[in-house]
């Protein structure tokens, strides 16, 4: 099964990563507002920076409790040396945790090209103008630091690239309409993640046979509670999974590792680096960039098309942007008589029992209504 | 507590300062100058004029060329938190699902506006500083009474000269669009020969506040408690380009600066100096009072001060300076990224003497908590200790007072003395 291959290539990411490092520069990046087709153009490999459920006690030794664990994490990683092989680490102020964590990574891991991105909050004309020169920036400064050169001609193929690899996923994601969809939404969540870490045009060979694999309409999700799933980093399928043991089938999602990233391509037709700095700033946002209601469209498109019955917003404990959004969303999707819970949880999956419970409580909510 | 309440409070305050402190001009006119600020907010409020909820890093030199009245609401709540209210609205925030992590200013914030505590907005400004909690919780409030919103983005300085200077210049074309949102919102223009008249006092203020930090409060003994060094400078952001402010600067800087030739201090028998960083436990600020008196040690240094930038004397294009002021302030600095500061900082430690640092860290707080780490491991290798105080600066319940002070007193008994 493909699915396994990608899980694979996912949980040996360091390994693979190592091996990828002899070969050429691997540059990690943290927050998804980094435009990665300008690392791929300047013939480095860009990986998502995440960590591994375990302890933390080199980045306990140093941050205060209120670290988001997402970033206490990765800089744990980072701090025992798991991430030796980088040569550049990239973030964008897409939050306070992350880009406090900049500041930590740079004193200690060391890494030998570091660089922080502005980000603007809100989405406008003056906004857009901006980061537009921010981003042509980065791709200044990245490439005198590692003397290559990263032309337009480049960044085009990048972007055709990942293009195809945003195509790929947004028809993956389609067959998650059906209503016996062939894949669970937390075997979805380890296709997206493996792409994090491989080449993206060996990634989208494998996106293509795993397509080629697949059967819309055959799956095992038929008659199971169709849910949404929303709000913090996550790249822990288990809990995912621990939803779906449940009784639900996560069908889709608002997350910076699911539609967020690959919804909408970028703009071929455009200048190369307007072209990415648009796409990045105007696509589907995070609770950063402003203002909501285009993620509140969003989600309501997402949940006709996927025939979502219920709607779980999942924070990580200290992230602020989603704590001060709660009310917000509560608030739109009461409104309209929707269900909805929301759960805080921990990078690493604790309080699974918990969750179990509260999950089937929404469920049997839901399956009253339904 | 609504803003009658406030008037009363602050009517209150001034009588007492003139009777008990009355050699303090300085004090008196900070304390008229707040007075002043909240009957303007209630008369606008009587008078049915459209009030603009801002974040407090948001300059009010434009409203006040304009003569719109504006609204800080958390730093509203911080000084409801100095009379022990406001933890009513911090728990009605959670009841409506705001994070209990959320900074307790901003959870008061959004609990007192589904209270209808507050006057309500006609619209609300919202920043990217001073934290993720302001940016959410804005979006929150500005979501919940359905008002006009425009967003003022601080793109950080990372110390490369170019990259400051755009930073500058993006700052400033928003606060054009700002005019222009408050022009369509109010039907008032902006009058730009007035503009420039505010923003010709706001910096000259300013430039007095910066002679203070650098240039007086460096001398041994100190010539500012460490108390009126905070609330000083610490919530101006309302009153940039006031008379009232450009009038108080100077008063405090010919006051200090006469302490200093006169060899003058509050706390003659100084025989310790550290620095404070992070927030303050509003509700009970005689806790630095303490310091002082147990401990004979003084805060010269803090972080309200502690990163002043230059005076900004080219006001030929105002929004340009109100940018570049705005952007240059120690408390909207202490949220760019460390590699930016480090060195101004360092050098600060070194030449105001300090021989320690009190870090009053919050869990509301990632960004000052965030850039703790680094910090203390330089402050450790220049051989100047530490001091982490969980608090919160809003709510006493989180830790209570006396556990806060018995950390201090350990930490000024057994490390500095």
């Amino acid at each position: 099964m493909m699915i396994e291959e990608f899980r694979e290539i996912y949980r040996k990411r360091y390994q693979h990563l190592g091996a990828e490092a002899r070969r050429r520069k691997v540059v990690g990046w943290v927050c998804t507002y980094v435009p990665q087709e300008i690392i791929y153009a300047a013939g480095m490999l860009p990986t998502r920076i995440v960590g591994t459920p375990g302890t933390t006690p080199h980045a306990d030794s140093l941050l205060y409790s209120n670290t988001c664990s997402f970033v206490r994490y990765y800089l744990e990683e980072g701090l025992k040396g798991c991430y030796g092989f980088l040569s550049g680490f990239v973030t964008a102020d897409g939050c306070m945790q992350t880009r406090r964590a900049m500041d930590t990574w740079v004193h200690q891991v060391k890494t030998p090209f570091n660089y922080f991105l502005n980000l603007p909050h809100s989405l406008s004309e003056l906004s857009l103008d901006f980061f537009k020169a921010e981003v042509a920036l980065f791709r200044d400064r990245l490439a005198e630091f590692f003397e290559v050169e990263v032309s337009d001609r480049e960044l085009r193929q990048a972007i055709e690239v990942y293009n195809r690899s945003r195509a790929l996923l947004k028809k993956l994601w389609l067959l998650r309409a059906h209503e016996a969809p062939p894949l669970t939404g937390a075997e979805a969540l380890e296709v997206f993640m493996a792409g994090t870490v491989l080449d993206r045009a060996r990634y989208n060979e494998l996106l293509e046979k795993l397509l080629e694999e697949l059967t819309p309409g055959q799956g095992s999700g038929n008659k199971r509670i169709r849910l949404l799933v929303l709000g913090s980093e996550l790249d822990d399928s288990g809990f995912i999974e621990l939803i779906e043991e449940a009784g639900a089938l996560v069908v889709t999602d608002d997350l910076c590792t699911g539609t967020r990233t690959f919804w909408e391509p970028v703009d071929t037709q455009k200048p190369p680096l307007e072209a990415l700095a648009e796409h990045y700033l105007s696509r589907v946002a995070c609770p950063r960039v402003l203002p909501e209601e285009r993620r509140l469209a969003f989600l309501e498109e997402l949940i006709a098309l996927f025939q979502v019955k219920g709607v779980i917003y999942q924070r990580l404990k200290w992230c602020h942007l989603h704590g001060g959004m709660l009310p917000l969303f509560r608030r739109h999707f009461e409104e309209k008589g929707f269900p909805f819970l929301a759960v805080e949880r921990d990078y690493a999956l604790t309080s699974a029992g918990q969750l179990r419970t509260r999950v089937e409580a929404f469920l049997e909510g839901i399956a009253w209504v339904v | 507590m609504k803003i009658e309440g406030m008037v009363e409070e602050f009517r209150g305050r001034l009588e007492h300062t003139r009777k008990r402190q009355p050699y303090l001009r300085s004090k008196e006119l900070f304390t008229q100058m707040k007075l002043n600020y909240f009957e303007r907010l209630l008369r606008a409020q009587q008078e049915g004029e459209p009030i603009v909820w801002v974040v407090w890093s948001i300059p009010s030199e434009i409203f006040l060329a304009m003569d719109i009245a504006t609204f800080i609401p958390e730093q509203y709540c911080l000084q409801m938190s100095t009379v022990d209210q406001g933890l009513e609205f911090v728990d009605l925030a959670q009841a409506e699902g705001m994070a209990p992590e959320i900074c307790g200013a901003f959870l008061c914030l959004y609990g007192g506006a589904v209270a209808r505590e507050f006057v309500p907005p006609a619209a609300i400004i919202g920043s990217s500083v001073p934290c993720d909690s302001a940016l959410s919780v804005f979006a929150s409030a500005r979501n919940f009474y359905g008002c006009p919103g425009y967003e003022l983005h601080a793109a950080l300085w990372t110390g490369e000269k170019d990259r400051d200077r755009a930073s500058i210049e993006y700052y400033k074309r928003q606060l054009q669009g700002k005019i222009h949102f408050l022009e369509e919102l109010t039907g008032k223009k902006m009058d730009y020969d007035k503009l420039r008249e505010v923003v010709e006092r706001s910096m000259k203020a300013h430039s007095y506040l910066v002679r203070i930090q650098q240039e007086l409060r460096k001398a041994v003994p100190t010539p500012i408690t460490g108390r009126e060094g905070i609330a000083s400078f610490g919530i101006l952001f309302q009153f940039w380009g006031t008379q009232e402010v450009l009038e108080y600067c100077q008063t405090l800087y010919e006051e200090t600066k006469a302490r200093v030739e006169g060899g003058e201090a509050p706390l003659a028998e100084e025989e310790h100096r550290i620095c404070w960083l992070g927030a303050y436990p509003y509700y009970d600020m005689k806790l630095l009072d303490r310091i002082k008196v147990e401990h004979h040690t003084e805060i010269p240094l803090d972080f309200n001060n502690f990163l002043f930038e230059y005076p900004v004397e080219d006001t030929s294009d105002p929004l340009r300076a109100v940018a570049q002021r705005t952007l240059g302030m120690p408390a909207v600095r202490f949220v760019y990224p460390y590699s930016s500061l480090r060195h101004e900082f360092l050098t600060q430690v070194r030449e105001f003497q300090v021989e320690g640092v009190i870090y009053y860290l919050h869990f509301g707080c990632a960004n000052t908590a965030g850039i703790s780490a680094p910090m203390r491991e330089d402050l450790k290798a220049m051989g100047v200790p530490t001091l982490v105080v969980d608090g919160a600066p809003m709510d006493r319940r989180v830790v209570p007072v006396e556990e806060q002070w018995r950390k201090i007193d350990d930490f000024l008994t057994t490390v500095i003395k």
